[in-house]
């Protein structure tokens, strides 16, 4: 399979009033032709830092990419020019981003917002941008697209705004398309429907997709290969079978553990990760998790973990991977709460 | 939309109404009548006045007249210069009143947004400090001191411009900067503030994420949303700059409506002080209908009628 | 590559460290106050405005002339000197003196203007919002009527009928002034109604007045705040503008306004102490104000809070 999409060693820091937060440290992923990628994490974890990263939208300042290289198609997107990026941008990458609501321009008919990448990319006349905008509507399942293309985003639904979205990302036939948590600002029922035109979608153009979420049942559904995020760095990477059953990082056991599920009883079904992610304007020089990690030792307060392959496809920083660490169970689901919350 | 329009046209005509029968409670609070204490008429003159100008009839009689005149438009006839009426003077000096508003109006709008912009896009930098500095100026410091510095400096001094009168460009040019002042400044720093709101909207974000280059951003997605807030104080905004062409007018010497007004105020001329009141009253509510239904139409999110829901 | 044993000694998690809230909590006014006093534009305005109350105070105090003492003849027209600080006018007044008189009436009317527009605004809209319904209905109708008037047009026609002086240029001010006052304290209130510690006290059985001065009030004081400071200097900014045009208040009682208007004539020979003193220090008390109200704007604005 072919690599589309490479990161390698990025940083990314915010300068801040209080300080400089280190948001992203270090991050190593990559992402093959027609996959979909899911990094998962929880809110401060970086991972929508990295998504913009990619697209070069972090507005700077604040935000700075300190150091790494982001590879597409072999060239490194943080050295090409401002120019060079936008013909990157909505062309060979495309985006949508989680609140539909306030994502597209209130002023500007749904169809000239799709026709707009259209027109600038691949030189379309009036005429054709807007049959092309018809058909991208059509495709992302909005009826009587003829007559929505000439409406503004108030006259449509929340669900209907992100499927919008969707075909303004689409629109010009991107090789990525960048999800940053597209279903967290919409109904249950809607989000089903989203991640249900997405994987049609994805099939039918073979478009590599990176999905951003926090939630993992939407991994499960949706990606091939997952990236656990934590404290802005890559804690575990695998396929999603590799996460979901033989995960490693006992913090993707405590995202496991605290992901509703049926098949449990009552009071085992939720179990919360006690603490808070760590202080990024000071991270710590160890590893980010071992403040709530319930087997941390001394050495992960102090040193950072090496990235360990689990198997080709797998990789894991832990201390416990190392050989001289007492051995914790593995793939089992440990309780790590020590109280009731 | 219609049910809105209806609405606002008749909250129009009520203060429009109130204007009318404020002014004409005023006048008619003064003891005495106008001609008091014009002492050289003789007393047979002095009654036909009275009853020319409706003076003799009781009080409510000269109300209904005064409204049926002002329904026809007509506003009555100078007290002190009986040859003119109301109506000629504002024929006389609307154009250029009208000329110098609308020359201040086009240099706040159009330079206030520029500089609002510029200062927004280059926020905490340079240029807005120099903006946001202009600005601050432009609103500690009022038009009758502005308008003075400039014929010291530009005309008299560096011989820029005509010192004072009316009739070429040229002459038009220092009175309009003048009065352009002010609005200048609130337009520059609403368009700033307002910018600065829409650059960080999530939607700009998605203009970026398609590719397109700065300028396209700007001035498809930016500016449009940006401009909609400066629309809606067009309205006071001209009523800004009529009062403000009173002094204006008076210091440069334009013969327009302010300075009409400004000597019958001086000369307690009451009835063309009732005229010209009720005529720029009249003139700003219209323009403040205009605005509201103007700002209906650039925003499709507002649904007219709905408006409360604000 | 050994690490020694003891590194992979397991060690207790200190979730009770990581649950504290790391950053004490700092009250809504206390935070304002904190960011107010970043702001050097504001703090700016604010020493200036310590200034100019003091100056107008006491100003006239540090000079041996009246505002209305004349000196024909070779007093007349003085540059500023020693004897006369910011030089005298055409009747040989001292400016310094008159100046600082200026200012007294310009703060005053400033002042007075604004106490009027709180009290009858907050009145008119705490009533207004905190009834509803058709009282609510009515009351802003009234406004909406009211607030399409030309508001510097009907203070003309007040002082073209009234005696002109401070007092009637206040209460001309005020017959429009309160309205956006009444708007804004309505929405607010309308805004706290819905919020549940109103209910609750509802519920608990606090009068309708309690509600009002105790609950509602002090929590809409923010922006009642930072409007009144504008109305200060649009109020200030009105009589210097009437006064200008001859209808402020009469000789020999100096105000800025009538000051510029007296040098006006003088204004383009060599006379320049005559129109720079007032017109700067009336541009100076609209900066300060105006430079103090935005600060105040921005630093109680729950929006800015980081």
């Amino acid at each position: 399979m072919k690599t589309i999409l490479e990161i390698k060693d990025l940083h990314v820091n915010f300068k801040t009033y209080a300080g400089e937060v280190h948001a992203v440290r270090g991050v190593n992923l990559y992402l093959n032709k027609g996959e979909a990628l899911a990094i998962v994490g929880e809110s401060g974890s970086g991972k929508s830092v990295t998504a913009q990263s990619i697209m070069r939208l972090l507005p700077s300042p604040p935000a700075e990419i300190k150091q790494g290289e982001i590879l597409f198609d072999g060239k490194d997107i943080l050295k090409l020019s401002e120019k060079e990026m936008f013909q990157i941008r909505g062309s060979e990458i495309g985006m949508i981003f989680q609140d539909p609501m306030t994502s597209l321009n209130p002023t500007m008919t749904v169809g000239k917002q799709i026709m707009e990448g259209l027109k600038w990319h691949q030189k379309l006349s009036n005429t054709e941008a807007r049959q092309r905008a018809i058909e991208m509507l059509r495709l992302v399942g909005i009826p009587t697209p003829e007559k929505r293309v000439n409406q503004y985003p108030h006259e449509f639904s929340g669900g209907m705004r992100q499927r919008a979205m969707i075909a303004i990302a689409l629109a010009c036939n991107p090789k990525i398309l960048i999800a940053d948590e597209p279903t967290t600002a919409l109904d249950v029922t809607i989000q089903a429907q989203i991640l249900e035109l997405m994987k049609e979608l994805q099939h039918k153009t073979e478009t590599a997709i990176i999905l951003i979420t926090h939630d993992l049942g939407v991994v499960a559904e949706f990606a091939q290969r997952v990236a656990v995020m934590y404290g802005g760095k890559v804690v575990e990477t695998g396929k999603v079978d590799d996460i979901f059953y033989r995960s490693r990082h006992p913090y993707t056991w405590g995202l496991m553990g605290s992901m509703p599920r049926l098949d449990l009883k009552q009071e085992d079904a939720l179990t919360p990760i006690p603490g808070s992610p760590p202080d990024l304007f000071d991270p710590p020089k160890g590893c980010p998790f071992a403040d709530r990690c319930p087997h941390a030792m001394h050495i992960c307060h102090e040193e950072m973990p090496e990235v360990m392959n689990v198997s080709d496809s797998h990789q894991v920083s832990c201390w416990l991977e190392h050989p001289q660490a007492p051995s914790v169970h593995e793939g089992v689901r440990v309780n790590l709460t020590t109280k009731t919350v | 939309m219609l049910r809105y329009i209806g609405k606002r046209f008749v909250i129009m005509l009520a203060t429009l109404w109130l204007i009318a029968s404020l002014t004409f409670v005023l006048m008619h609070s003064i003891p005495g009548d106008p001609f008091t204490s014009e002492k050289k008429f003789p007393k047979a003159t002095l009654e036909n006045l009275k009853k020319e100008y409706n003076l003799d009839k009781p009080i409510p009689v000269q109300y209904l007249l005064y409204l049926k005149n002002l329904a026809t438009f007509d506003l009555g006839i100078s007290i002190k210069t009986p040859t003119r009426t109301v109506n000629e003077m504002i024929e006389d000096g609307f154009p250029n009143s009208a000329q110098l508003g609308v020359q201040a109006l086009a240099i706040a709008v159009s330079a206030g947004i520029l500089m609002g912009m510029v200062a927004a896009i280059y926020q905490s930098r340079m240029p807005d400090y120099i903006m946001m500095v202009l600005a601050v100026i432009g609103i500690s410091v009022p038009n009758f001191v502005l308008g003075p510095l400039f014929q010291k400096y530009l005309g008299l001094e560096w011989e820029i411009f005509p010192i004072a009168g009316w009739g070429d460009f040229e002459q038009s040019v220092m009175p309009s900067i003048a009065l352009a002042f002010l609005p200048l400044a609130l337009v520059t720093r609403l368009m700033r503030s307002s910018m600065l709101d829409v650059l960080g909207q999530d939607y700009i974000r998605t203009a970026r994420a398609k590719g397109l280059p700065p300028f396209r951003v700007l001035s498809r997605h930016s500016l449009r949303n940006a401009i909609i807030p400066v629309v809606t104080i067009i309205g006071p905004l001209s009523i800004g700059i009529l009062t403000g062409s009173f002094v204006i007018e008076k210091i440069f010497s334009i013969p327009g409506i302010g300075k009409y007004f400004v000597e019958s105020v001086t000369n307690r001329d009451y009835s063309v002080i009732m005229g010209v009141t009720i005529f720029y009253a009249g003139l700003l509510i219209f323009m403040n209908f205009l605005v509201d239904l103007a700002y209906g139409l650039i925003d499709p999110r507002i649904k007219l009628g709905s408006k409360e829901a604000r | 590559m050994a690490i020694p044993a003891h590194k992979f000694e397991r060690v207790e998690r200190k979730v009770e460290q990581a649950e504290t809230i790391r950053k004490p909590s700092i009250s809504y006014w206390k935070d304002a106050w904190l960011r107010l006093r970043k702001n050097w534009l504001a703090m700016l305005g604010l020493g200036l405005i310590i200034f100019l109350v003091i100056m107008a105070i006491f100003g006239p105090v540090f000079s041996k002339y009246t505002y209305y003492q004349q000196d024909l003849g070779a007093g007349q027209n003085m540059e500023p000197s020693s004897e006369h600080w910011f030089g005298t006018d055409d009747l040989g007044r001292d400016v310094f003196v008159r100046t600082w008189e200026g200012a007294r009436i310009s703060l005053q009317i400033g002042f007075f203007a604004a106490l009027i527009d709180l009290v009858v605004g907050v009145l008119y809209g705490g009533f207004s919002g905190y009834k509803g319904g058709r009282t609510d209905e009515v009351m802003m109708r009234i406004v909406d009527v009211l607030w399409g008037l030309p508001y510097l047009l009907v203070v003309i026609l007040f002082l073209v009928v009234f005696e002109p002086g401070m007092w009637t240029i206040i209460m001309a001010l005020s017959v429009t002034g309160w309205l956006n006052m009444a708007r804004l304290v309505r929405g607010q209130v309308l805004q706290l109604k819905e919020q549940e510690y109103v209910m609750a006290a509802q519920t608990l059985g606090a009068s309708t007045k309690r509600l009002l001065f105790k609950h509602l009030i002090p929590n809409t004081m923010g922006p009642i705040l930072v409007m009144l400071t504008f109305t200060v200097p649009n109020a200030i900014f009105a009589e210097a503008f009437l006064s200008f045009l001859g209808l402020g208040v009469q000789a020999p009682v100096a105000s800025w306004g009538t000051m510029i208007n007296d040098a006006l004539v003088v204004v383009l020979s060599e006379e320049w102490w005559r129109l720079f003193f007032p017109a700067f220090f009336l541009s100076l008390t609209l900066l300060a104000f105006n430079a103090f109200g935005d600060g105040l704007r921005d630093a109680l604005d729950p929006k800015m809070r980081k």
